[in-house]
């Protein structure tokens, strides 16, 4: 368990003693395990699966944080878990300073319009059947039910504000290309102004062309509306370029956090280091730190001993083996769970 | 990595495809999916062949297997020289026996490209049988030794797994061993690391990588990855709404590309350790095939275009040695390049 004021350092507070304000959302030490039901290794034991152990961080107003890491690391389980689409086994989560847990029937109904989500597949994640103006409004309906005048108009101005014409309103999903149906689901998840959006690898399935657009897009629009954004993501360019915070997540727990900035120029955690180095410099002129990681990524549902990345690790030594590394903070805002730094 | 090395080895082509045309007869109209393709590729070289959905690029890889889906897809024009071979004239038992042990393809998805009620062993032992390279307990010895060459640890003993069993990345080093089996001339690998995470796909780049060197194959690789194409290709081609817009070494491409497309593709993406502070865009969106313009199919989205880029499509232009752009922007300049 970390003290929480070191890891308010971490996050976002330029300078010590700057007053920032109290964070949007206060992630702290949460826990989502697994039971697996009537496996052979019976329940408890084994069979629990901790998809996202022991896990902190804030997000501020208008900032976006990042987690990024490969499949199985828990960064999409703790996005469900902001949403409150999953339901943490441990450790809290606040919501412009209240617990989550103790929200009732109309604090969870308020917290719904106020966090949003734009998911992976814009093909799967808007209803077919459905014109675009419907999809867009679904929220207001849903949320706040307007006349219809004032239900086209913030519609329309919902459209324009993502570069959607007009006419797109009345047509269905099916008619658009990828990138044009992922601008009406941000334009859905804005539908209500929400103070925070959950964006789950929003580009990937896009085409290359029409990536920078959409990526464009979303930082235009935090910079109008103030909104913070929880960004999923595994090309580490990308995130760089879009995130004010970076979370770097293996089985489960977070290896290190740091700005955007301070991580990509002093990556600490060997894990880091080697994912940097797997997001290639495009000039293929530029030598390439030719760090290939051997090995697998390891089952959640037996994780290795002691830091789970040793197995892994080109510098792990016999204490990694274990002792679990607890995340520190080695420079102001750059915290680092790897036994070569530090000596707790 | 470098392109002199490759240019000496060149000019005996192990591919060597003139002018493919692959159209789709659909309900909305002809497709012209290819549309006037060349380009070869030489023993020990990777060909890498980059563009978007929609861009011809895996339809090409197909061609060349003559896999398309039937009866839509049709080869409307071109040659697919293998070898001194025209494969677009073989009949289908004769295309049977090259694929997989002279030409062998990697798909994208490594869980639908092997069958699920069959062990690796019996997969990787299947190319082997079928074009009859080993018999006997021979059969089983050689796909030991594949998988011990694609470095999966153990391999005697994977070789009673099946594949849900295994981790992606080693179930795309099991279909490269299937693969490369029986020697082949060729490997075409269409968006081998697209499903993979990031740490694994730098572990399958360097397998092929080794794998190349080891055996000499031609490779083409199909990607929308620009980091792929910078770490494992020699040259490569840029495609755009079924034909080939440039192709380059894989330097050039990077330091010195000519197409706008190119260009613009390469500025819109975000690259590490540059400040960039906002990512240029290309307007629009990728064409739709059932109705491109005329003349140039980047027209809409270029900055450049002019009335004449609407109306015509552009010659290729010769910029420099081993760099062919088709740009009519390039056509005026090209003498003094």
């Amino acid at each position: 368990m970390m003290a929480s004021n070191t890891l308010d350092s971490a996050i976002g507070m330029r300078s010590p003693d700057e007053l920032a304000p109290a964070p949007l959302i206060r992630v702290l030490n949460l826990q989502k395990h697994y039971h697996l039901a009537d496996g052979v290794l019976g329940a408890g034991g084994k069979g629990l699966v901790k998809a996202v152990d022991g896990v902190s961080f804030n997000i501020r107003k208008g900032q976006t944080v990042s987690l990024v890491g490969e499949s199985g690391c828990g960064k999409t389980t703790t996005a469900k878990n902001v949403l409150l689409v999953e339901r943490a086994t441990g450790g809290t989560i606040t919501f412009a300073g209240q617990d989550v847990s103790t929200f009732d029937r109309l604090e969870l109904r308020r917290f719904r319009r106020s966090v949003q989500a734009v998911f992976q597949d814009p093909f799967s994640s808007l209803n077919p059947r459905m014109k675009v103006l419907d999809i867009i409004a679904e929220p207001i309906d849903v949320h706040q039910p307007l006349s219809s005048m004032e239900r086209k108009s913030r519609v329309a101005e919902l459209m324009a504000k993502v570069g959607l014409g007009l006419a797109a309103g009345d047509s269905y999903p099916h008619e658009f290309s990828g990138g044009q149906r992922q601008r009406i689901a941000i334009a859905r998840a804005m539908a209500l102004q929400p103070e925070l959006i959950v964006l789950d690898e929003p580009v990937s399935s896009l085409d290359v062309s029409v990536r920078a657009q959409v990526t464009n897009l979303l930082r235009d629009l935090q910079e109008e509306t103030g909104q913070s954004y929880l960004l999923i993501a595994h090309d580490l360019a990308m995130v760089h370029y879009m995130s004010d915070i970076i979370c770097v997540m293996y089985l489960g727990k977070i290896v290190e956090m740091a700005s955007s900035q301070e991580l990509y120029l002093r990556p600490q955690h060997p894990y880091t280091q080697a994912l940097f180095a797997a997001a290639l410099p495009y000039d293929p002129s530029q030598p390439i730190d030719n760090i290939v990681l051997g090995g697998e990524i390891p089952s959640p549902l037996n994780p290795p001993s002691g830091c789970h990345f040793h197995p892994r690790c080109p510098h792990a030594m016999p204490r990694c083996k274990e002792d679990p590394p607890q995340l520190q903070e080695l420079a102001s805002g750059h915290h680092v769970a790897c036994h070569l730094h530090g000596n707790l | 990595m470098t392109s002199d090395s490759h240019n000496s080895l060149h000019r005996t082509p192990v591919l060597d495809v003139q002018d493919l045309r692959t159209y789709f007869h659909t309900r909305s109209g002809l497709v012209k999916a290819v549309d006037g393709v060349s380009f070869s590729v030489a023993r020990g070289e990777t060909l890498g062949i980059v563009g978007e959905s929609g861009s011809g690029k895996s339809i090409t890889a197909l061609s060349i297997m003559r896999l398309l889906p039937q009866p839509a897809g049709r080869i409307a024009g071109g040659r697919v020289i293998l070898a001194g071979e025209d494969l677009l004239t073989k009949s289908e038992a004769e295309m049977r026996s090259i694929r997989g042990s002279r030409v062998s393809m990697i798909l994208q998805d490594p869980m639908t490209s092997l069958d699920p009620l069959f062990t690796i062993g019996d997969q990787v032992a299947e190319p082997i049988r079928a074009h009859g390279r080993a018999s006997g307990k021979g059969i089983l010895d050689r796909a030991i030794e594949m998988l011990r060459l694609v470095k999966i640890p153990s391999p005697e003993a994977r070789m009673n797994s099946y594949p849900h069993e295994i981790s992606g990345g080693m179930r795309q080093r099991i279909v490269s061993a299937m693969a490369i089996a029986c020697e082949p001339q060729l490997l075409i690998a269409d968006e081998p690391t697209t499903s993979l995470d990031v740490t694994i796909q730098a572990q399958l780049i360097s397998l092929l990588k080794e794998l190349q060197e080891r055996l000499g194959l031609a490779m083409i690789i199909i990607t929308h990855d620009f980091s792929v194409v910078s770490r494992i290709c020699h040259r490569v081609a840029v495609m755009y709404a079924g034909r080939i817009v440039e192709s380059t070494d894989v330097q050039t491409l990077f330091r010195n590309p000519q197409h706008p497309y190119t260009v613009a593709l390469l500025k819109s993406l975000p690259q590490l350790g540059a400040d960039i502070q906002r990512l240029q865009t290309i307007g629009g969106q990728p064409p739709d095939l059932r109705n491109l313009p005329n003349g140039c199919s980047f027209a809409p989205r270029c900055t450049h275009a002019t009335e004449r880029c609407h109306q015509q499509y552009p010659a290729e232009v010769m910029v420099a040695e081993g760099h062919v752009v088709s740009c009519h922007m390039l056509e005026t300049s090209s003498a003094i390049k």
